[in-house]
């Protein structure tokens, strides 16, 4: 047991310290937030003149005491996160900007949880957000970066500090995939792929007014539907892939298969069932090894950058040119 | 006496196919059985309110409960079988070994390391904890959620759901559904979902009338207001529609249709703020 207990500290600490260069974390902050200001724009401020027979808090609004808020309140406070979303973005004063998202974003899409019922749609946001508020992600493709540049200051080397903050995030997605499997085999058992309850809920979202989501977008569905061995097929699909997804974790062969296989099959719920997966699909740029990509763009004549090698045990020193090692 | 390597495997097999022929086969038809009089006289006893609720009721508990406490013992189980095994053992530790090629640990200060280590924990645990006591659908302690949406075996046919329609003031009036911009800031979905528990509320008369006409008075704000082009309505309806399903949703535009409740737009609508 003694000599297990270091193994794990070290596999748990390479897992999420690893070194990695800055530009992976910048760019994933700048693409998040803009992804961010598109998805959630609405007036959250209309929430204050529902009906207070509609007003049932969620659960920290209540342990919190927070009231249903006055429209001036939600007025202020969007216009607050819209501008901290922005300059998250572009990564001015991102520190305290990601911070001003996390908590102003958190409070307004809790909120119309209040009203009739939660939905898991936007988890993915808040935990992105915690996760780039607590990080450096304002070292690499902001504003803030491109201050110092001029004022003299060094580049950031290679850090853990950059590489938690996307590890956060897909543990956020690997939980909410492997959520989804159990809770299928939990009410459904086996019966979710050996019956007909994927042919079922295809034909029932074609189904105006009675349907969890939005209308699907074509009625391919009904079409799928029909074909009681295709149904089964893509029900053990997608059950093998929500179940196993937290192996794209660890393993860097299963990571492919399983990212783009969830990536398709959101694409495909969302195409013939409706629900909208916006800003959960927008949360697969965490998934790319952007500064691989930016690697093999500058230098595309020699072809993909190697991946770094370093001695055991020793701590690695990435240079601002050397490969990346964002996508370990 | 040497035992053989494949005789705890067999054992374990055994009594894993055991547990959930026992939860899944054994035990509902024990309760089937108790339900119709016949059986041990403690489990009779146990079914409390034979007479008002069917025996599938008592076998759907019984799954609720047996099903996740069977999972958790078949997991645990292989976990300890498959970590019995020196082979996987010597695999785990191998993996736990920094490889040649990929990069060593490049630690942040302990105060920071614990910061990150909380976060992460207390994400992974409150989605764990989530799963565990499994909250009803859309009453997940967000932003945990125990992600049930699709989880459930849906019955095929009849679909119900409680809609709202509009009244059009015009001659003759006609019907309308409302969602998308006539129930901003809802959504069709949440806005059935308070319905149905304020359809359900011991005072649902207050609460539906005073529910309706603030559905009524935001349609016609938002009217004034171009923020949709809906006609001006005179009225609201709650109804409970009932679709007969079939598989090519040839049904879908002629669902039964039960008024659960109505307002009148008796006043100009005001700003309640």
């Amino acid at each position: 047991m003694s000599r297990w207990i270091p193994r794990l500290r070290a596999g748990w600490d390479r897992f999420w310290f690893a070194p990695a260069t800055p530009e992976n974390l910048g760019f994933c902050r700048l693409l998040f937030f803009a992804g961010v200001l598109v998805f959630t724009r609405r007036d959250y401020s209309a929430l204050a003149g529902v009906s207070a027979v509609f007003w049932k808090p969620i659960w920290w609004f209540r342990l919190l005491g927070f009231p249903q808020p006055s429209r001036e309140l939600l007025e202020t406070l969007q216009v607050i996160w819209r501008l901290a979303l922005a300059a998250s973005c572009v990564g001015v004063w991102t520190r305290a900007a990601t911070a001003v998202s996390f908590f102003a974003g958190t409070y307004l899409l809790g909120l119309q949880y209040c009203f009739g019922g939660s939905n898991h749609a936007k988890i993915i946001v808040v935990w992105a957000m915690a996760s780039l508020a607590m990080s450096r992600c304002g070292d690499a493709w902001s504003v803030d970066r491109w201050v110092k540049a001029r004022r003299g200051s060094p580049e950031p080397a290679a850090s853990g500090e950059y590489r938690w903050p996307i590890r956060l995030v897909w543990v956020a997605m690997a939980c909410a995939f492997f959520a989804a499997g159990i809770s299928k085999l939990r009410h459904a058992g086996l019966a979710w792929v050996t019956s007909d309850t994927l042919a079922i809920f295809l034909v029932r979202s074609n189904y105006p007014l009675i349907r969890d989501a939005n209308p699907p977008m074509f009625d391919w569905g009904l079409r799928l539907a029909r074909h009681e061995w295709l149904c089964r097929a893509l029900a053990a699909g997608s059950l093998a892939i929500e179940t196993l997804f937290p192996l794209a974790l660890f393993s860097r062969r299963l990571r492919p298969i399983l990212v783009a296989g969830a990536l398709l099959m959101q694409l495909g719920i969302t195409a013939v069932m409706g629900p909208n997966f916006d800003v959960f699909i927008w949360s697969y740029i965490f998934w790319v090894p952007w500064d691989r990509i930016a690697g093999w763009v500058r230098g595309s004549k020699s072809g993909w950058p190697p991946e770094p090698v370093v001695a055991r045990g020793r701590r690695l020193a990435v240079g601002r040119d050397s490969a990346s090692i964002a996508g370990d | 006496m040497r035992i053989p390597r494949w005789l705890p495997v067999v054992l374990f097999g055994v009594a894993i196919a055991l547990l959930w022929t026992i939860v899944e086969v054994v035990a509902p038809a024990a309760i089937r059985s108790a339900h119709s009089g016949r059986g041990p006289l403690a489990l009779r006893n146990a079914l409390s309110g034979r007479d008002v609720h069917p025996a599938s009721h008592y076998v759907a508990v019984w799954r609720h409960r047996a099903r996740p406490a069977a999972v958790a013992v078949t997991v645990v189980g292989l976990v300890a079988a498959t970590l019995s095994s020196v082979a996987v053992r010597r695999r785990i530790a191998r993996a736990l070994v920094p490889r040649a090629g990929s990069p060593a640990a490049s630690l942040p200060p302990p105060g920071r390391r614990a910061a990150v280590t909380c976060l992460a924990l207390g994400f992974a645990g409150g989605s764990l904890i989530e799963l565990a006591i499994d909250p009803p659908y859309r009453g997940e302690h967000w932003p945990f959620s125990q992600y049930r949406m699709y989880s459930e075996t849906p019955r095929r046919s009849p679909l119900v759901g409680r809609r709202l329609f509009g009244v059009t003031a015009e001659d003759p009036a006609r019907e309308i559904p409302l969602q998308g911009a006539y129930i901003r800031p809802f959504d069709g979905p949440r806005l059935a979902i308070s319905f149905d528990r304020l359809d359900q509320a011991p005072d649902r008369e207050r609460l539906l009338t005073a529910a309706l006409a603030d559905c009524l008075r935001r349609y016609e704000l938002r009217r004034a207001r171009g923020a949709h082009a809906g006609p001006r309505l005179e009225a609201l309806r709650l109804y409970r529609l009932t679709w007969n399903v079939d598989d090519r949703a040839s049904t879908r535009d002629s669902p039964g249709k039960e008024l659960i409740w109505e307002v009148q737009a008796s006043n100009p609508p005001t700003r309640s703020r």
